[in-house]
């Protein structure tokens, strides 16, 4: 292995991460909209909760594998319980900005921070 | 590490690396940033957004606001001087080239329908005074000003119209005629992608697909029980939740029967209507929730449109053309594909 | 010298066991403010780099798989496969850029490139078990967080090198 530490190509590499890092979180960023909290298990949408509709605290009970509490809270959306071992998407906290995103694998649930999820409404 | 085997062409290599860096971001800024336009304003009675990408997205915007206000003097009742109010006034007349295009095609709409839709009802709305002060008219008014409605009044030859009697009113295929008319300006201005929304009734202009909710009807207008995935089309909906009133106990909402001047009572709280035409998908959305499921599905596969259709208990039936785009939101609806 | 099939295994086996160290090592970190929990700095990666760069191909695809049998047994199924993904994306990265791109691109470089396939493979992964594409917005955190460990994994491996080259003469005697 002759390979040296450190090349200039290993700049145009790391600019390039950090262009496209940066783009999309820009991209990302300029979409605010009314915060809605998205709740999905296994790829399908259960609730869909307007942050900003929540006056007090509300709670919602999965019926998961493992059972997960999820609740609502100060504009805020965040898992309160949950079965599993690690306790990974209790430990990312409270999610209130867009795109905010706590996911618990083992339950298949996915818990994001989204503007409106749809472009346009027709009624 | 860095040895002295740095020559020219490594220098050369990075500078090029870097401005291959520069360009893709500009690129990246340029189209995220400059590219897309969005407005909204209101006329017509009602708030219209807009979001243009490509093409002179500004340029389009504002020739879009401009000619939407000329479009509300042309087509409103308010106006004593608009084309609609002469027509009123005078009995008929001779019509403008679009006009007498919105007419036929109403008409046509009008006489399919088997008078479910009808734009010459515009003395019942008036008793009704939906939007204002609304409350449930006088029994005798109504019949009188029933008896002088009817699209069998209104006459074309060309482009000369001659009415009988009644009052037009394009309230329920204005929105939809707006949409026409941006789609030209949109195609004058060669725009890529569009979002339009004329009081709730769309425009998805464009390639690309875009999730179009359809409201809750029992719930918050800003909340969606249904998407649909859709480019390309017009989507107009009609719903008893719109300008509905109480007295007495009983809730009026503003979708009247032609036939008795009161408010349609059915099954359906809201039907939304697909098509290319915006205002086919306004129009037949009327006529749709006058008709019901069964005779609304017949009469929206007569123009080649999709349908959706919610019942007061929470069921989404929708035409097979739009079963396989339309995906339900919240649990407590279910879908039915409408078996012809 | 013959790389006799014996030797192969043998040093195979320490590599695991390394990368092992390092992995169990690495779950004591508590989770990092600001950044996606699970996200870790990847130091077994300079294990399997190096058994790219000096074994081969099928010796560093095989030290991630007991490292992703490693993770299913003791951290359960989704973190095998969340190992397993991240993993087997990084080493065939890995293995590309030294056989092809090792006079371009530095240690440092190659590295952040292999932390980056990680956290796509585990990303992906993590899209595919949860059925949502949301975990995404997660994208460019991980971009970042990838550049600062791929870099640093790239300079421990710098110096530890000569140690493993070492560690494989005592196979050669």
């Amino acid at each position: 292995m002759k390979t040296k530490l450190f090349r200039k190509g290993d700049i145009a590499v790391i600019l390039i991460i950090l262009v496209v890092a940066a783009a999309f979180w820009l991209y990302q960023s300029r979409q605010t909209d009314k915060l809605e909290a998205v709740i999905s298990v296994d790829g399908k949408v259960v609730e869909v909760i307007d942050l900003s509709k929540v006056d007090g605290k509300r709670t919602i009970e999965l019926d998961t594998e493992p059972e997960i509490k999820i609740a609502v809270e100060n504009g805020a959306v965040y898992f309160e319980e949950a079965g599993c071992d690690d306790k990974l998407c209790i430990n990312c906290g409270k999610l209130s900005k867009k795109g905010d995103t706590a996911v618990c694998l083992p339950a298949k649930t996915v818990v994001t921070v989204s503007g409106a999820n749809v472009d346009v409404m027709t009624y | 590490m860095i040895g002295g085997d740095c020559n020219l062409k490594k220098i050369g290599a990075v500078v090029a690396a870097i401005a291959a860096v520069a360009l893709i971001a500009f690129i990246a800024w340029d189209s995220i940033f400059n590219c897309t336009v969005t407005k909204d304003f209101f006329a017509m009675d009602t708030v219209i957004s807009v979001k243009v990408t490509g093409g002179k997205a500004k340029e389009c915007t504002d020739e879009i606001e401009k000619r939407i206000q000329e479009l509300d003097g042309i087509l409103t009742r308010h106006k004593p001087t608009s084309e609609i109010s002469l027509i009123n006034k005078n009995k008929g007349g001779t019509l403008s080239d679009k006009t007498a295009e919105y007419f036929r095609l109403l008409l046509d709409v009008s006489k399919k329908s088997g008078g479910a839709f009808d734009f010459t009802l515009g003395a019942v709305s008036d008793l009704w005074s939906f939007g204002k002060s609304p409350s449930v008219p006088d029994e005798k008014e109504l019949a009188k000003a029933l008896s002088e409605s009817g699209y069998e009044n209104v006459s074309l030859s060309g482009n000369n119209l001659t009415l009988k009697s009644g009052i037009v009113d394009f309230g329920a295929a204005g929105k939809g005629i707006a949409l026409d008319e941006i789609r030209t300006i949109l195609e004058d201005t060669k725009a890529k992608e569009a979002i339009i929304s004329v009081g709730g009734s769309v425009l998805i202009y464009g390639k690309n697909e875009a999730k179009v909710g359809i409201r809750d009807p029992y719930g918050n207008a800003g909340r969606s029980i249904a998407t649909l995935n859709l480019s390309g089309s017009c989507i107009s909906t009609s719903g008893s939740y719109e300008r509905c009133f109480e007295e007495n106990g009983t809730t009026y909402h503003h979708i009247l029967n032609p036939e008795t001047g009161f408010p349609v009572q059915n099954e359906l709280v809201s039907v939304t209507v697909i098509s290319q035409s915006g205002l086919l998908s306004d129009a037949l959305s009327t006529a749709c929730f006058v008709l019901g499921i069964e005779e609304g599905t017949k009469l929206a596969e007569e123009y080649g449109c999709e349908a959706v259709f919610i019942t007061k208990d929470k069921t989404v039936f929708a035409t097979n053309g739009v079963a396989a785009k339309i995906e339900i939101t919240d649990n407590t609806y279910n879908l039915k594909t409408y078996e012809n | 010298m013959k790389k006799s099939i014996a030797f192969k295994t043998a040093l195979g086996a320490i590599l695991c066991a390394q990368a092992l160290a390092l992995g169990f090592l690495e779950s004591l970190i508590p989770p990092i403010p600001f950044l996606p929990p699970g996200a870790k700095p990847g130091f077994s990666n300079i294990i399997t780099m190096f058994a790219a760069g000096s074994l081969g191909l099928p010796q560093a695809l095989a030290i991630t798989v007991v490292k992703g049998g490693f993770a299913f047994v003791t951290r359960g199924f989704t973190a095998g496969i969340m190992s397993l993904s991240g993993g087997i994306l990084s080493t065939l990265a890995m293995w590309l850029l030294l056989k092809f791109a090792n006079n371009k691109l530095g240690l440092i470089g190659i590295s952040v490139i292999c932390a980056l396939c990680h956290n796509v493979g585990q990303l992906g992964a993590a899209a595919v078990i949860t059925g949502s594409g949301v975990i995404i917005y997660y994208a460019p955190a991980l971009a970042v967080f990838g550049i600062a460990t791929g870099a640093v994994t790239g300079i421990i491996l710098s110096a530890v090198m000569p140690v493993l080259e070492k560690e494989k003469q005592h196979f050669y005697k």
